[in-house]
């Protein structure tokens, strides 16, 4: 994969089942990985942005968040939990979240015409408290490594013409829920 | 030496468009790729060009819309290069046509290869899977299943071919093996272009990035979800529409 630069994270609660998801990334992408303690910094980068929601509980994030990804120009992701889907006993603030930051995504992908674009990574809800249980009929252990290579994904140029769109790295439980296809 | 050197991947309806591409992008990928094609030049030709990039192709003619045809196609595969590890069910026709005209004939033929040929491929390529422990399909469907002008007949194909893949991305999944599909939107396409400017035009407003895809796009799409990266995903439909999905809704104006 072509080199980019700099990718730029937010994480402002990240829990510890994904402090290694930021590194991973970087790491598939082949670019140096930078931090940042505000989202409006996300919009002063040129490079793909990972902004990870999961453990966060105040929706005002995304009037933040809103005008900083839309006037990107390179790809961003948002890693979300399940629990808006339905999945079992979901944190209702998680939940929130995570139907926030999709309809801010979708939002955002029909309102403008600009190169960026803005997918969302699902991942369980189970993973953020509990490492090392195995998730969905795939009966996986997911963990940060493997939620990378599909962040990598939707930030590299193989997802080109993907916007506004939902990737399950969750071991396929999003089939039980009606809201997924 | 690739991860993928000793996987067979079968594209079926690869001899032209976004099956040749997605041919072409395994291929490169490492993959040894089995074109399927009901034509013989066309996939001569797509064959070739991958082996000029120092690719592995072959090709095989089968008609997806016939399970014997499948069968034997698969028989001979397996026979001359081993069990098929990636199958992309890629074959498919466009039935665009007012309800009036969805006759009878023109139903059967559309779901006969659009939704029956996945069927046939997929039963047939699964057992040698579960019993490897190991395997991935991924289906060619359409933004289109969600419904379309003049699409009752090729959205209910593409429809159910989402409803497989999700009922057996379940049944499959303790087995290894995992399902997805692919759901492109507007690719620039020979079956795209089968329609008048005007309708093509009304198409284009319809796209949030006001673009085209292309079958690379497509491509792309299928060798994530083909290989290991998407090894946590089963089940999903991965829809490459420059935004069309969310709200399609034309511009009348």
């Amino acid at each position: 994969m072509a080199a980019v630069t700099n990718l730029a994270i937010w994480a402002p609660n990240l829990p510890e089942a994904l402090v290694e998801l930021p590194d991973h990334v970087a790491r598939i992408l082949g670019t140096p990985s930078a931090a940042v303690t505000d989202p409006v910094a996300l919009g002063e980068s040129g490079g793909p942005a990972l902004i990870v929601l999961t453990g966060c509980s105040d929706a005002s994030v995304f009037r933040e968040l809103d005008p900083v990804i839309a006037d990107r120009t390179a790809p961003t992701a948002l890693v979300i939990g399940d629990g808006w889907i339905g999945t079992e006993g979901p944190d209702v603030a998680s939940a929130l979240i995570g139907a926030g930051a999709v309809a801010l995504a979708r939002s955002i992908a029909v309102r403008r015409r600009a190169t960026g674009r803005v997918n969302v990574v699902c991942i369980p809800e189970s993973l953020i408290g509990a490492a090392g249980s195995q998730h969905g009929p795939l009966l996986l252990q997911i963990g940060s490594a493997d939620i990378a290579d599909v962040v990598a994904f939707v930030l590299g140029d193989q997802s080109f013409y993907i916007d506004g769109q939902v990737l399950y790295a969750d071991g396929g439980r999003q089939l039980f829920s009606s809201l997924t296809a | 030496m690739s991860d993928y050197a000793q996987q067979i991947a079968l594209v079926t309806g690869g001899g032209q468009g976004i099956g040749a591409a997605i041919s072409a992008e395994l291929a490169r990928a490492g993959y040894r790729v089995v074109v399927n094609d009901l034509d013989e030049t066309r996939a001569t030709a797509v064959v070739a060009e991958i082996s000029s990039s120092g690719g592995r192709a072959s090709y095989v003619l089968g008609d997806v819309s016939a399970s014997a045809s499948v069968d034997a196609m698969f028989d001979r595969v397996e026979t001359e290069f081993g069990p098929v590890s990636v199958l992309v069910n890629n074959a498919g026709v466009n039935g665009n046509a007012g309800i009036r005209n969805v006759t009878d004939a023109f139903w059967d033929r559309v779901t006969a290869i659009d939704l029956d040929g996945v069927l046939h491929c997929t039963r047939r390529a699964l057992g040698p899977m579960r019993d490897a422990g190991a395997g991935s399909v991924v289906n060619i469907a359409s933004r289109a299943w969600l419904g379309w002008w003049g699409q009752s007949a090729y959205a209910a194909a593409k429809a159910g071919v989402v409803g497989m893949t999700r009922a057996l991305a379940i049944e499959m999944a303790s087995k290894g093996v995992r399902l997805n599909v692919v759901a492109p939107g507007l690719i620039d396409s020979p079956m795209l272009r089968d329609r008048d400017e005007e309708a093509f035009q009304r198409l284009l407003t319809s796209v949030p990035s006001g673009t085209l895809g292309t079958p690379q796009d497509i491509a792309d799409a299928v060798l994530f979800l083909a290989g290991e990266r998407s090894r946590t995903m089963t089940g999903q439909v991965l829809y490459v529409c420059g935004g069309k999905s969310i709200y399609a809704y034309p511009d009348w104006s």
